[in-house]
């Protein structure tokens, strides 16, 4: 009889809802292993937007620091940079950011003005610091917001030139040893225009390009106006743009001339990256971009070796008087609501990042620490050694608290004259018109102009 | 109340409690939050907290924001491009679609099939299309059978002439099966006895259509003209995408898109949200008029 109860019995169902019970512990406990952990090690979340081969190696570095600081436990989360930002903010007004991440230099203005960062002057001159005079100084001003260093920046990506050296070769561009030379200057930069661009099949069409713009032209024009003796956009106390000014227009002419007087550089579609794919298939001689892109070649070298493309890199040219190229860091953060008790495990991480930055350098980046840059084994890698080359010379963005709506100005308005929509001096009468408005409603707010 | 007709009425409700759950929170409480936020400076990327400035933001947009009256304009010209022919096209391809006999599932999926693409990935698609140097419309306006009809390459997304133009052609394209297809349910709903009657007294096909086939879609042709306006209004990722600057000279900046980059870039939640209830109550005015067009006829 009692057997015949059991038989009755629902087995199946038992079975699902133990299977259930079972999953959802294991995941309860899993979690609990993770995250709550022993009382002793102290958990730090930690955010970043790496997510190329960069992201692979920030990983690997936080592993490892996991397992040499057996007191510290890091938990990585990483997404794409233009969700990262808005998580970032959005976790930023709940007060649920994570302990460290990472921001570009651009962006600290805003977060300081939303009281989102630590400043980390007491930690670098603390006694497990770092020597200032070890850090390049142009990044070190960088991260400096209201005489206040806001971060620790782990790398630099200044403007550089890729150059495809066989189609230079071919072209004839090349130096006395018949090797490939990438051009320094205006003239050099135009007669490279002209010998690269060409109709190899001869069917009417122009089948290889010197070179194309790619995205935005903005970091090139940023570039070029500093090199024309521009590029100061505001005044120091942030009271009023004059971005129009002769040399920042000569900049832009130079811009307008190459595409539509000269016709050497087709017209540049905004958010296009017909330039970089160009570029990598041998159909774009040479391309000015970040060292980020250093990660794409290698992945076409990777998965594609037979078609791999010969390139280098070299200085961002000269066009104008001086050299000057626009730049931007990566930079390790730690939040303003962080419990203070986390403050030195925080820091240990941030240096950590940095005294490991050749390997971080390896992952496609230029490091900031003087001694890392003078090793052996960075001189060793081209590309970046190349790149590193340009930091007396960079130019950042201005510091401003409302970057991004200098950004989306000087990209609109600079596009728009780059594709002859408007005329070079309007653009900027544009962006100086917007952006003082931007100012006096920032006076209007905050009682003053400066940030905080 | 039996119990019988209690529990009915409970599972009425059971039944819709989890949609109604869900549309008071992510419909009802975010537009009344927005319309709150609609009154208040609030520089959401600031300590400073929210400041009570009555209708400031909304004398702000009309009054002295340039951008916002360009982007309305940009929208209008959106809608008043696009509402026509996308009309027209819908029509043209359901009459064909009513037509065919052979392989008609077939068909009907093709015109339906680019809507169920991403806008993301149309945009991307097109984007390679109207490109000036490597485009594919550019290919073939290069050609020498083109250039003996006079046609030559354009600057399709690069032009104030062309850039609005390219997005409502692409709008079309990815667009229209939808509108087809609800037009062409409609007209299967039309008696064929009246198209026989017509055609025993002689009707040609022309007066067939304006005389029986518009008065008879009448009510499915104002749904889909009202549903359309609504859409073009809200038009957002197919400019972004093909033009993320707003296209030459901010010429297809629309509304929505300003909204995002004064809410998300600028952090001025206060002014996108005044921004938005202004739309909102655009395109109310616009739909109730329909509607009240609609229940007229």
């Amino acid at each position: 009889m009692r057997f015949e109860k059991i038989k009755q019995l629902p087995v199946g169902r038992i079975v699902f809802i133990g299977f259930y019970l079972i999953i959802c512990g294991s995941y309860v406990f899993s979690i609990k292993g993770d995250v709550i952990g022993d009382e002793d090690v102290v958990q730090l979340r930690f955010w970043n937007g790496f997510t190329g081969r960069d992201g692979d190696t920030m990983t690997a570095m936080v592993k490892r620091f996991n397992a040499e600081n057996e007191d510290i436990h890091i938990t990585v989360q990483r997404m794409q940079w233009p969700t990262y930002y808005n998580k970032l903010f959005v976790a930023g007004q709940a007060q649920r950011e994570p302990d460290i991440f990472i921001s570009h230099a651009k962006t600290l203005p805003r977060f300081v003005r939303a009281d989102f960062l630590r400043p980390i002057d007491d930690l670098i001159s603390g006694q497990n610091g770092i020597d200032i005079d070890d850090i390049d100084e142009n990044v070190w001003d960088a991260v400096e917001v209201n005489r206040k260093h806001v971060g620790l920046p782990i790398d630099v990506h200044p403007l550089g030139l890729y150059y495809n050296t066989d189609l230079f070769e071919e072209a004839g561009i090349v130096d006395d040893e018949g090797k490939a030379k990438p051009p320094t200057n205006l003239a050099e930069f135009v007669e490279a225009l002209e010998k690269l661009k060409r109709d190899k099949d001869g069917d009417g069409r122009v089948d290889q390009w010197g070179f194309m713009f790619t995205l935005y032209p903005m970091h090139v024009i940023h570039s070029w106006m500093h090199q024309f003796g521009g590029g100061d956009y505001f005044d120091e106390d942030l009271t009023e743009c004059f971005i129009d000014n002769p040399q920042n227009i000569k900049a832009m002419e130079l811009v307008v001339d190459l595409v539509h007087e000269k016709k050497l550089i087709p017209t540049p579609m905004p958010r296009d990256t017909a330039g970089w794919d160009g570029f990598k298939q041998g159909k774009v001689a040479m391309f000015l971009g970040g060292i980020f892109m250093l990660n794409d070649l290698k992945a076409v070298e990777m998965h594609d070796p037979e078609n791999q493309i010969k390139y280098a890199a070299a200085f961002t040219p000269t066009v104008g008087s001086e050299p000057a190229m626009w730049a931007d860091s990566h930079v390790a953060c730690i939040s303003s609501t962080i419990d203070e008790g986390k403050v030195n495990a925080a820091w240990r991480f941030l240096k950590y990042i940095s005294d490991n930055s050749l390997e971080w350098a390896d992952g496609g980046q230029v490091p900031v620490r003087k001694s890392i840059l003078a090793t052996e084994e960075f001189k060793n890698m081209p590309i970046q050694y190349a790149f590193a080359q340009q930091l007396p010379y960079v130019k950042y963005y201005p510091k401003l608290p409302y970057s991004l709506e200098f950004e989306r100005s000087f990209r609109n308005h600079t596009s728009s004259a780059s594709i002859k929509a408007i005329t070079p001096k309007e653009a900027l009468v544009k962006i100086q018109k917007e952006m003082n408005e931007v100012i006096e409603r920032d006076k209007e707010i905050y009682g003053r102009a400066k940030l905080n | 109340m039996t119990s019988k007709r209690l529990s009915i009425t409970l599972a009425k409700y059971a039944f819709l409690a989890p949609y109604m759950l869900l549309f008071l929170a992510f419909v009802i409480a975010p537009l009344v939050y927005g319309f709150v936020l609609s009154f208040l400076q609030w520089e959401s990327m600031s300590p400073l907290p929210p400041k009570f400035i009555g209708i400031g933001n909304y004398i702000t947009a009309f009054l002295h924001d340039e951008y916002f009256w360009r982007a309305m304009k940009a929208t209008f010209i959106f809608t008043i491009l696009s509402l026509p022919i996308t009309i027209v096209v819908a029509m043209a391809l359901a009459l064909g679609l009513v037509s065919v006999k052979k392989r008609a599932g077939l068909y009907r999926a093709a015109v339906y099939f680019p809507t169920l693409v991403n806008v993301a990935v149309v945009g991307i698609i097109w984007r390679w299309f109207y490109s000036t140097e490597f485009g594919l419309f550019n290919y073939f306006l290069e050609s020498p059978l083109a250039g003996f009809f006079g046609l030559e390459p354009l600057a399709w997304l690069t032009s104030v002439n062309t850039a609005m133009p390219s997005v409502v052609l692409m709008n079309l394209w990815w667009h229209v099966g939808a509108p087809a297809i609800i037009l062409m349910a409609g007209l299967f709903q039309i008696p064929t006895q009246y198209y026989e009657a017509a055609t025993i007294d002689g009707a040609g096909a022309w007066h067939r259509f304006w005389k029986i086939t518009i008065p008879q879609l009448k009510p499915v042709l104002l749904f889909v003209i009202i549903m359309n306006i609504i859409r073009s209004f809200q038009v957002f990722g197919q400019t972004y995408i093909l033009t993320p600057t707003g296209g030459p000279e901010l010429t297809t900046r629309v509304i929505v898109q300003y909204i995002y980059e004064t809410a998300f870039e600028s952090y001025r939640m206060g002014y996108a949200s005044a921004m938005s209830w202004i739309l909102f109550a655009i395109i109310a005015i616009v739909s109730i008029i329909q509607f009240r067009a609609m229940r007229s006829s």
